[in-house]
């Protein structure tokens, strides 16, 4: 069954139809989320609160890009929001940064400088603006084209590439950087 | 250096993922065997590729994929009233609030005038996505509630001197000088009321306008 084929049956009180589309769904946007908020408890939050939002939004849903567009551009968005939510407890020090800097270090079997290379990358990642944050993590992990994208993030395909550009030239940079040459 | 490495260099991470037209791809290839810059350029996003792909976070907790449809079906059975937003008091509502709007209309003012020097579109993300969700209706009515101006940077930095809140993480927070990153501020309701109480003392003591 198609995706749109679900919401129809939605809209018409199916209650299962939602439940599928969440278990089609819901591995990618975990995934993007994760990503791009580097920690699992916020990604978990931005699941739970996208597919609620995604549950009331479905019923007077229109399709002119997809469901999977859709559904990608509620998780940016709230994933935006609990980003600013890191930052601003980040800027009040309210708060230990939230991101893991070294996610498994409790995995023995992981070597060490693997763990330091995940926690560089990270960091990198971490010091991206928002957008270029996004559209990383869009294009690199999730292999979005830029049409896709661009309609996610409702933005110019042309701007993306250079977004795109940035993000990896910044993140390089910083990696260069962080080994001393 | 001529215009045509740039060209080049903007879709090289595409051309490695060997996602771009076949023409493109025959382009660029031909362009990278004859120009040592851009082919160096190549080999230093590969190297980069590779480490991004190695550190690639792939852990989850065991099980948890199994738990997200439950909890949201949890979530969907609760009155509807209580789903978005949790117990906010009126009297505990209001103080934060109208620190939100003092800060937000600071940075505001803050980025537009740090905009200027800001090449680009204004950012399009997170706008008039979720019309349903009262928490959104409520920031943006916020975002467009007169706001008393402040007339320059320094007298923001001035009348938060001495605190945390440094013209360094003033400038942190505008980094990209666009008002999606000072928005964060706007969702001063998503902390926990101790937060909220520790931002609010620190405010206090403040004359910011
Ligand atoms: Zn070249």
């Amino acid at each position: 069954m198609t995706d749109l084929e679900l919401v129809d049956r939605f809209q018409k009180g199916d209650e299962s139809a939602f439940n599928e589309l969440v278990l089609r769904y819901k591995e990618k946007v975990y995934w993007t989320a994760r990503r791009f908020l580097q920690n699992h408890d916020d990604a978990d939050e931005v699941v739970q609160q996208s597919f609620l939002k995604a549950y009331v939004g479905l019923k007077n849903f229109r399709s002119d890009s997809g469901v999977f567009t859709w559904l990608y551009r509620i998780a940016v968005n709230t994933a935006l929001n609990v980003l600013r939510k890191q930052r601003t407890k980040e800027f009040f020090r309210l708060d230990e940064l939230t991101r893991e800097s070294s996610p498994e270090s409790d995995r023995p079997d992981e070597q060490y400088e693997r763990k330091e290379e995940r926690a560089l990358i990270d960091e990198a990642v971490h010091q991206l603006p928002e957008k270029q944050r996004a559209v990383f993590v869009l294009r690199y992990y999730d292999q979005l084209s830029y049409e896709e994208i661009a309609v996610i993030l409702k933005t110019s395909v042309g701007g993306l590439k250079a977004n795109y550009f940035h993000a990896m030239r910044k993140i390089e940079e910083y990696v260069r950087r962080a080994h001393g040459s | 250096m001529p215009t045509g490495h740039e060209h080049i260099e903007l879709r090289l991470a595409d051309f490695l993922a060997r996602d771009l037209p076949r023409e493109e791809m025959a382009e660029i290839q031909s362009h990278i065997d004859s120009c040592p810059a851009c082919k160096e350029r190549l080999e230093s996003l590969k190297n980069l590729t590779v480490l991004l792909d190695r550190s690639k976070i792939t852990d989850v907790p065991e099980g948890y994929f199994g738990t997200i449809l439950p909890r949201l079906r949890k979530s969907l059975d609760r009155p509807r009233g209580n789903r978005w937003l949790p117990d906010l008091r009126w009297p505990e509502f209001v103080p934060p609030v109208a620190a939100a709007i003092v800060i937000a209309g600071l940075l505001s003012v803050l980025s537009v005038r740090l905009s200027h020097d800001a090449s680009g579109q204004p950012d399009a993300v997170s706008q008039d996505l979720e019309a349903e969700d009262p928490t959104d209706v409520f920031f943006r009515e916020l975002q467009t509630a007169p706001l008393t101006t402040v007339r320059q940077e320094d007298a923001v930095a001035s009348a938060v001197s001495g605190t945390d809140l440094t013209k360094g993480m003033l400038r942190y927070m505008v980094g990209e000088t666009t008002f999606q990153e000072v928005a964060p501020l706007q969702s001063v309701e998503d902390l926990d009321p101790d937060e909220l109480e520790t931002i609010l003392a620190r405010l206090e003591t403040r004359t910011l306008l």
